[in-house]
C-alpha cells in the first residue's frame, strides 16, 4: 500500500510535464519545487542545527552571478554552470561559516543578515564583474540535445525536470543526513551547545558542514533562478525577502523534518496564488494574518503536526506491533530528548 | 398581473435576450502587471487610473470595431520574478492579446522575456532601461524614452543656447540602474565636448547626507552641478546641501523625477528657485489635446496627472489604435501576431506625442529595436520659477523663458 503510493507519486511527478499541456500549470509546479529547494536546503542548518540564517540570500545571489557569468562570459552549458554555481556558493559559504560561527543565537542570525547586505552591495558595485545595476540578462539558451532529441528552451518541461532532480537530491540528503553521525551532531549543537562541545563535538566544524551543504543548494537554487528567469540583478537575487521567504518554508511545513520543506512550498506557493487571484490588492493582508495563524496555533508545522498526530494513533491503535516504531523512525519535528 | 411576476418575467427575458442584444463578442483583453501593493503601489494605482479613464472612453465610443477592451490588471509587487509569473499567467491563463504596463525596469525585463518567448507584444509605457528594447526582442515596443535618452533636452539646451556649453561639471549620480545610465549618458556627452569632468561620484540611494561629496565637488568649484537622482528624497536633500554647502555652478541641474515633484519646491522653499529639470516627459502642455487631458483628468480624480498617467493613457489609445487595424480572426496566436504586424505599422499621435516604432542607435551605442523613433523629442527641460516647475527647452514646448546663469545670491 504505502509503496504502491510512493511508485504513483514518484509517476505523478515524473509524468506531470505530459499530464499537463498548460504552461501556467507546470509554472506554479516549478516554483513549488524551487521553494521546497530553499525551504529544505535552509532546513538543513536552521532545522537540523538550530542556527537561524536571516542572509542565506546572499548564497542565493552567489548561485545565481556564478551561473549568470559562467555562462555568458565565459560561455559554459547553463547547467554545468548551475552545478558551479552551486558549489563556488558553498566554497564562499565555508569561511563566512568559519567566522560567523563564533557567535551564537540571535547574533549568529544578526551576522547572516549584514552577510547578505554586504555581498548585495559587492555585486551593485564590482560592474566589471556583475554589471551592477544593469543586471545580466541571457536572452536565448544555447542548443542543446538529450539522446538524440533538441532541448525545447521554450517549453516548461526542461526546467521542470531540472527543478525536480535538486529537490529529490536536496530531501534525500536531508534524510540521509538525519540520520547520520552528521545529524545527530547537529541536534546535539541544536539543543545545547556547551554540552555538545564538552562532549567532544567540533561544533564550529559542525555547523560550517552543514551550512556548507546547504549553501550548495541554495546557490543552485539561484543558478536555476538565473537560468529560468533568465534575467537577475542585485536587487533581485540579494533581496532580504528572498531570505525571509525561505525561512517561512520550513516554518509552515515543519523544521526540522525531511517532507515539511515540500509540504510547506505545496501550501505557501498554492495560498500564494489563490489570495492574489481572490483578494486583489487585499492578499498580502490573509497572507501575513494566515503566518500569523500558523506561528502561533501550528509551531511545529503543517508536516511536523500530521506526523505528531500519526504516531501517537498508531502507537494507541497498535502499541504492541512494529508499526508503532517504524512510522517513529520520520524524523522527529520536536526536540527528541 | 403581480407586479413581482411582471419584474421576474423582465428579468427572465431580459436574460434570455442579453446575448442576443449584445453581440456575443469577447471584449479584447490588454494585460497589464502593475505594482499594486508594496512599496510601487502608489504607481500601479496611477497607471489603473490612466488605463481605466482611457478605455472607458474608447468603450463609450463603441470600442473596436464592436467589441470593448479590457485591462486585466496582475500585481506583481515589485518583485522580478512575480512580474514573470503574472506575466505568464496573463498570457496563458488571461487570454490576453497583448502585454503593457511593468512600471520598474527590472520588472519590465522580465516581462519582455516571456512576451518574446510566448510571442505576445508586449507595449512598455514606462520602464525605462535601454536594455528593455535594445537585446532584440522584436515582440516589445516602447513608447517613452530610454534612460540614456534622458539628458538630451539639456544636451539641446547647452549646445544650441549661447555660451551655455560647460568649462566643467560636476557628476553627482545613484548606483541604481537609472541613476548609472544617466550618469553615464551625460558623462559621455561632456568627454565628447571636451569638458573636464571636476566629480564623477556614486552614492548609494537613499543616502541621508550629502554634504561630504558636496565638500568635495566646492573644492573643485565646477561650472555645472549635475546630480541624479531616481529618489525624491535624495533629490531633494542633495540640492539642499549643496545649496547649504555653498556650491556655486552657473546651473544646478538634476535628472530624475524627484527633482520635478511638488514636493521638492515645497521642502526646499526659496533653495529650490531656478533649479532645472530634465524631468521626464509627459507630453507637450502648449498642445491643445495634451492640455485637454490634464484638465479632464484633473477633473476626473483631483489630481494633475503627470509622466506616469499620461504614458499609461496614451498607451491605451496606441494599443486601440493597433486593434483597429488589426484583421483579428478570434484565435488567439495569430491574432497576437496580427497586433505586433499592426504596431510595428504604428504612426499616430497621442497626448503623449508621436508614436511610430523603429530600429535605431541610442545615444550610448544601444541598438534599439521597435523603440519609439520620436523618443529623443520627448525630452524637456524645466526650470522652478517661484515653486512652479515651467518648461524652458526645447523653444516648442517653452512655458517661459530660461534664467541663466544662477544670478549671484543677494545678500
Amino acid at each position: 500500500m504505502k509503496i504502491a503510493a510512493t511508485v504513483l507519486a514518484i509517476l505523478a511527478l515524473l509524468g506531470a510535464p505530459l499530464l499537463t499541456a498548460n504552461p501556467f500549470v507546470l509554472h506554479l509546479l516549478i516554483l513549488t519545487l524551487w521553494a521546497a529547494l530553499l525551504g529544505a536546503a535552509w532546513n538543513l542548518l536552521g532545522g537540523y542545527a538550530g542556527q537561524v540564517s536571516f542572509g542565506h540570500a546572499a548564497y542565493l545571489g552567489v548561485g545565481a552571478y556564478a551561473t549568470m557569468i559562467l555562462h555568458l562570459r565565459v560561455g559554459w552549458s547553463p547547467w554545468l554552470a548551475l552545478l558551479a554555481g552551486g558549489v563556488l556558493a558553498a566554497v564562499f559559504a565555508g569561511p563566512i561559516g568559519w567566522i560567523c560561527f563564533r557567535l551564537r543565537g540571535p547574533y549568529f542570525s544578526l551576522a547572516t543578515l549584514a552577510v547578505a547586505e554586504i555581498t548585495r552591495l559587492v555585486a551593485l558595485n564590482w560592474e566589471s564583474l556583475t554589471a551592477g545595476p544593469m543586471g545580466l540578462l541571457v536572452t536565448t539558451l544555447p542548443p542543446l540535445t538529450i539522446f538524440g532529441a533538441p532541448v525545447n528552451w521554450e517549453s516548461k518541461a526542461p526546467f521542470y525536470y531540472v527543478i525536480l532532480a535538486l529537490s529529490a537530491l536536496v530531501t534525500l540528503t536531508t534524510w540521509h543526513v538525519a540520520r547520520s553521525r552528521l545529524g545527530a551532531f547537529l541536534l546535539a549543537v541544536r539543543e545545547d551547545l556547551d554540552s555538545a562541545e564538552a562532549a567532544g563535538i567540533d561544533t564550529v566544524r559542525t555547523r560550517v558542514l552543514a551550512l556548507v551543504l546547504s549553501a550548495f543548494f541554495v546557490g543552485a537554487a539561484g543558478g536555476f533562478y538565473a537560468i529560468y528567469y533568465r534575467y537577475i540583478d542585485p536587487d533581485a537575487v540579494f533581496t532580504i525577502s528572498l531570505s525571509v521567504e525561505m525561512v517561512f518554508v520550513p516554518v509552515v511545513g515543519g523544521i526540522a523534518t525531511t517532507w515539511g520543506p515540500i509540504v510547506g512550498a505545496v501550501f505557501l506557493t498554492t495560498i500564494g496564488e489563490v489570495f492574489r487571484d481572490r483578494f486583489q490588492s487585499g492578499h498580502l493582508i490573509f497572507y501575513g494574518f494566515f503566518m500569523m495563524i500558523v506561528i502561533r496555533y501550528l509551531p511545529e508545522g503543517i508536516w511536523g503536526r500530521l506526523s505528531q498526530w500519526w504516531a501517537k494513533r498508531s502507537a494507541t491503535a497498535a502499541p504492541r506491533t512494529r508499526r508503532g516504531t517504524a512510522n517513529g523512525k520520520s524524523p522527529s519535528p520536536t526536540p527528541s530528548p | 398581473m403581480h407586479p413581482r411576476f411582471l419584474s421576474r418575467l423582465a428579468l427572465i427575458l431580459g436574460l434570455a435576450l442579453s446575448p442576443a442584444l449584445s453581440p456575443a463578442q469577447e471584449p479584447l483583453k490588454i494585460g497589464a502587471p502593475q505594482p499594486m501593493t508594496g512599496p510601487d503601489a502608489p504607481f500601479g494605482d496611477k497607471f489603473k487610473k490612466a488605463y481605466t479613464m482611457a478605455l472607458d472612453e474608447i468603450n463609450a465610443k463603441g470600442g473596436i470595431n464592436g467589441r470593448k477592451l479590457e485591462i486585466v490588471l496582475e500585481d506583481h509587487q515589485a518583485k522580478n520574478p512575480l512580474a514573470a509569473t503574472v506575466a505568464e499567467k496573463l498570457i496563458t491563463q488571461g487570454k490576453v492579446l497583448v502585454l503593457t504596463g511593468g512600471r520598474a525596469s527590472g520588472q519590465a525585463m522580465e516581462i519582455a522575456s516571456v512576451a518574446q518567448r510566448l510571442k505576445t507584444p508586449y507595449l512598455v509605457d514606462h520602464p525605462s532601461a535601454d536594455a528593455i528594447t535594445s537585446k532584440g526582442f522584436d515582440w516589445v515596443f516602447r513608447n517613452n524614452p530610454t534612460g540614456s535618452i534622458y539628458p538630451e533636452a539639456w544636451k539641446k539646451f547647452v549646445t544650441d543656447v549661447p555660451g551655455a556649453m560647460p568649462k566643467s561639471a560636476a557628476v553627482v549620480y545613484d548606483n541604481s540602474l537609472f541613476g548609472k545610465t544617466i550618469g553615464n549618458a551625460v558623462m559621455t556627452f561632456l568627454k565628447s565636448k571636451g569638458v573636464t569632468i571636476t566629480n564623477d561620484e556614486a552614492y548609494a540611494v537613499n543616502s541621508l547626507d550629502f554634504k561630504p561629496v558636496m565638500t568635495k565637488v566646492k573644492g573643485n568649484n565646477p561650472d555645472y552641478l549635475l546630480m541624479v537622482a531616481v529618489s525624491t528624497t535624495d533629490a531633494i536633500l542633495m540640492t539642499r546641501h549643496a545649496k547649504e554647502i555653498g556650491v556655486t555652478p552657473r546651473a544646478f541641474v538634476g535628472f530624475g523625477g524627484g527633482f520635478g515633484v511638488e514636493d521638492f519646491a515645497k521642502q526646499l522653499g526659496p533653495l529650490a528657485e531656478n533649479v532645472y529639470s530634465s524631468a521626464a516627459w509627459s507630453g507637450n502642455p502648449n498642445d491643445g489635446a495634451t492640455a485637454t487631458f490634464y484638465q479632464n483628468f484633473k477633473a476626473k480624480f483631483g489630481i494633475s496627472p503627470h509622466e506616469h498617467e499620461t504614458e499609461g493613457y496614451a498607451a491605451m489609445y496606441i494599443l486601440a489604435d493597433a486593434f483597429r487595424r488589426a484583421k483579428l480572426t478570434g484565435n488567439l496566436e495569430a491574432d497576437r501576431a496580427a497586433v505586433r504586424e499592426a504596431l510595428l505599422a504604428t504612426d499616430m499621435t497621442t497626448v503623449f506625442g508621436k508614436t511610430k516604432f523603429g530600429n535605431y542607435a541610442g545615444p550610448l551605442g544601444d541598438n534599439y529595436v521597435n523603440q519609439n523613433v520620436n523618443s529623443p523629442e520627448h525630452v524637456v527641460l524645466a526650470q522652478w520659477r517661484g515653486g512652479v516647475l515651467l518648461n524652458v527647452w526645447p523653444k516648442a514646448m517653452a512655458e517661459t523663458n530660461f534664467v541663466f546663469p544662477e544670478p549671484p545670491e543677494k545678500k
